[in-house]
């Protein structure tokens, strides 16, 4: 075997000089970082209910989408990762293209939000934000995109409701829990979340993070912070890394009675697929969402795997359905340069395509507009 | 502002000294470095003292800016920056001692091997003396800032339970010392690392469940026989969670021990084909994409899943425990406890849920009554 001391003592100095380079100007980047600006795409408060807010954003195209979008996002994370930065923001690409935007922030849980229900969110909340904008546009159905668990969310929101929802877009949803493709799902069925709800109430964020880093330890607590200790140095490099950084470890605490029935009902009994879900009193039949259905899956996802949201597809009786998948991971989809390039467009298009009222063509804001397309049972 | 410039002065000046420590440790490790020709001589003799300065430096390194900045970011108000620092260097300090390690293997690895016994045996006893400081490596691998957030549910818990179990412990010392082979059991886990704890705290539970975990169990007498009782049902709790986490740290210190004979292996079948790792960082990824793919199969596993469920449950039973214990404490103090605020939040949830649904009610009455007004009104002649 080679030995690296032999032949490179000089260029290991050399690289550990330039390693306390890099580090010491490392120091003073992060010095000077005194605020990194997550979510500043201009939006206004349009209605507040407890610690749920939705939000409209100002657009940024001329002719805009006339059906209104709202998008509702995961209770386990921030938000704002949909508009992490200027250049990294799904929510601004979509506002290019024409797209009307609404957003639910679910807040903070305090102790006092530990008897909060699936049912207080997805027929409370959920179902107030949506009447909100609905009363604002003068229309009778919205469009409806769910991120993440906050896709679970608004599947099931669209089965109980299907006269409220024109179309509906799911990105990395879980649906089908019975896999063994993500290790969330198999060790949830070892979790005794009773336990866990009884001890504490509103379950700790931190805790939450805690089963997440450890799905991969050393690349999440360990070569992450390696490889920034090459760019310590560049400023924008570090903003970036820090703003991911500060979304990661930003975990609300969950509400217990919700988490207690997402994990029982969903993660160990697999209900909502079977139909068989209870919300309120109400079963959830997934069978009830008839609208046009976009549902995207990425391809490297290690926290709701393909195998959890492609049958989705299967389980509707919407003859207008599409299903897209996405070469990357879970937080890709949101802020890659796929993402921002091509997945936004793609939604923009398809909502655009099938939001016209009495024959209008709309456009989406770049692109000229054009007569409507009827489609039939498309599956790509 | 003068906090500030205060703080900032006094960074300055450990800036300085940590400069000029590192300096000096960079000097003392350059002093023995032998020209490339002596060098290349040198290698056929045993190692220099220059050896051993640079397989120690990059730790140092990372340990002076651990400690330099960790000050810093102390006195620093809570933020952003300072944490991915903090975090940053934690992996720094942790890729610096793989780095030594890498180092002792490249030296040992590239020399003739020990007399009388093939390369392979040499390898492997570098590696048999290497695993009790690997635990360190991959204790900080873990640990770094990964369990801090389970620890922090527990908050005082372990502080407080161990204070109690010092006092009570006072009570157990002969019990202690009868106990035969104790000793000869934690030598055995001090040398062969988290296996050896576990083994012998497996080895040991048994003996504490049917003696002092008796003791424990037993109905409390007296006007504190309430309170007594908690106490011994807590550190009942807190034992019982100590014994469940020494077999989920076995499960993944084995299975990362068992990756770093697979990462030798591999070093050892690249060398012979002329292609060893050219670099440190290279070999540095074979070993952590190596643990993380051995870690992924432990995880996939059945059995992990159910320890992991164990773990939680043990955790949770203590905080249950601990917060019994806070609430009987507080029995006295004229603030409202964690039950009675549960029991007050449920109240609040229900009225605001009540309120909630007959102001909806409400709305849609008022929206009928305004259409039937305005029917009849368009009705009347």
């Amino acid at each position: 075997m080679r030995n690296p001391f032999a032949e490179n003592v000089e260029q290991f100095m050399g690289e550990l000089a330039e390693t306390n380079r890099k580090l010491l100007k490392g120091m003073e980047t992060l010095m000077n970082i005194s605020n990194v600006d997550t979510g500043t795409t201009p939006r206004d408060l349009v209605y507040e209910e407890d610690r749920m807010r939705l939000f409209h954003y100002r657009p940024l195209a001329e002719k805009r989408c006339p059906v209104p979008l709202l998008i509702t996002y995961a209770l386990v994370n921030r938000p704002y990762m949909m508009d992490l930065q200027e250049d990294r923001s799904l929510v601004r690409r979509l506002l290019e293209h024409g797209q009307d935007i609404y957003m639910i922030d679910w807040g903070y849980p305090g102790p006092g939000d530990r008897y909060l229900t699936l049912d207080d969110y997805i027929r409370g909340y959920l179902n107030n934000a949506v009447d909100k904008v609905r009363e604002r546009s003068g229309l009778d159905k919205l469009n409806l995109l769910g991120v993440c668990q906050g896709g679970t969310f608004s599947v099931i929101y669209a089965a109980l409701y299907p006269e409220k929802v024109r179309n509906l877009v799911v990105m990395v949803a879980p649906i089908d829990f019975d896999t063994k493709d993500g290790l969330l799902h198999i060790w949830a069925r070892d979790l005794n979340i009773d336990n866990v709800v009884d001890t504490f109430g509103v379950v700790p964020g931190d805790l939450m993070n805690f089963g997440f880093l450890m799905l991969k330890p050393f690349s999440l607590m360990l070569d992450k912070y390696v490889g920034l200790l090459d760019n310590l140095g560049k400023k924008e490099t570090v903003e970036n890394f820090v703003r991911m950084e500060k979304w990661i470890f930003d975990s609300p605490g969950q509400a217990g009675e919700a988490i207690r029935q997402f994990v029982n009902d969903l993660y160990k009994k697999n209900l909502l697929i079977k139909n068989e879900l209870k919300i309120g009193g109400r079963v959830v039949d997934l069978r009830r969402i008839d609208m046009p259905l976009l549902n995207i899956f990425a391809e490297k996802d290690h926290l709701v795997p393909p195998s959890a949201s492609k049958p989705l597809n299967d389980a509707v009786s919407s003859k207008d359905k599409t299903i897209l998948s996405f070469r990357g991971g879970h937080i890709g989809i949101y802020v890659s340069g796929e993402s921002q390039k091509q997945l936004a467009p793609t939604i923009a298009e398809w909502l655009a395509t099938r939001s016209q009222l009495q024959e209008e063509a709309v456009s989406t804001g770049v692109r000229k507009a054009r007569p409507a397309k009827k489609k039939k049972g498309t599956e790509s | 502002m003068a906090t500030e410039q205060g703080r900032e002065t006094d960074f300055l000046g450990a800036l300085s000294e940590a400069q000029r420590s590192w300096m000096r440790l960079w000097t003392d490790a350059l002093s023995g470095f032998p020209t490339t020709t002596e060098r290349r001589e040198a290698e056929k003799e045993s190692p220099g003292p220059w050896w051993r300065a640079t397989e120690r430096i990059y730790g140092e390194w990372a340990k002076m800016y651990q400690e330099m900045f960790g000050e810093y970011w102390k006195g620093a108000p809570l933020g952003i920056g300072g944490q991915t620092f903090t975090r940053t260097l934690g992996a720094a300090q942790i890729h610096g001692k793989l780095y030594e390690f890498w180092a002792s293997a490249a030296r040992i690895l590239s020399g003739t091997p020990t007399e009388g016994k093939t390369a392979q045996e040499t390898y492997q006893e570098f590696y048999n003396s290497w695993l009790a400081s690997y635990n360190e490596i991959l204790k900080g691998s873990f640990t770094a800032s990964f369990f801090e957030p389970i620890r922090s549910p527990l908050g005082g818990t372990a502080e407080l339970m161990a204070m109690y179990a010092e006092g009570l412990s006072k009570f157990s010392a002969p019990w202690m010392q009868a106990m035969q082979g104790l000793p000869q059991k934690t030598v055995e886990a001090l040398q062969r690392g988290p296996q050896g704890y576990g083994d012998a705290l497996r080895w040991w539970l048994p003996a504490y469940e049917q003696t002092w975990g008796r003791v424990l169990r037993m109905p409390a007498l007296g006007p504190t026989r309430e309170t007594i009782g908690m106490l011994q049902q807590g550190i009942e709790a807190l034992v019982d969670y100590y014994s469940v986490m020494t077999d989920f740290w076995s499960a993944l210190y084995k299975v990362s021990t068992e990756a770093m004979q697979q990462v030798m292996t591999e070093l050892g079948n690249m060398s012979s084909k002329g292609q060893a790792p050219k670099s440190y960082r290279e070999f540095y990824k074979l070993w952590w994409t190596t643990n993380e793919e051995a870690v992924q199969g432990l995880y996939q596993t059945p059995e992990f899943s159910r320890l992991l469920g164990r773990v939680v449950d043990a955790l949770m039973l203590v905080r249950q425990r601990y917060d019994g214990i806070v609430e009987e404490n507080l029995k006295s103090l004229p603030i409202p406890t964690k039950s009675e605020m549960n029991d007050l939040y449920k109240s609040l949830y229900l009225l605001k849920k009540e309120v909630r649904e007959n102001t909806k009610r409400v709305s849609e009455l008022k929206k009928r009554l305004r259409s039937t007004g305005t029917a009849a009104k368009k009705e009347q002649p």
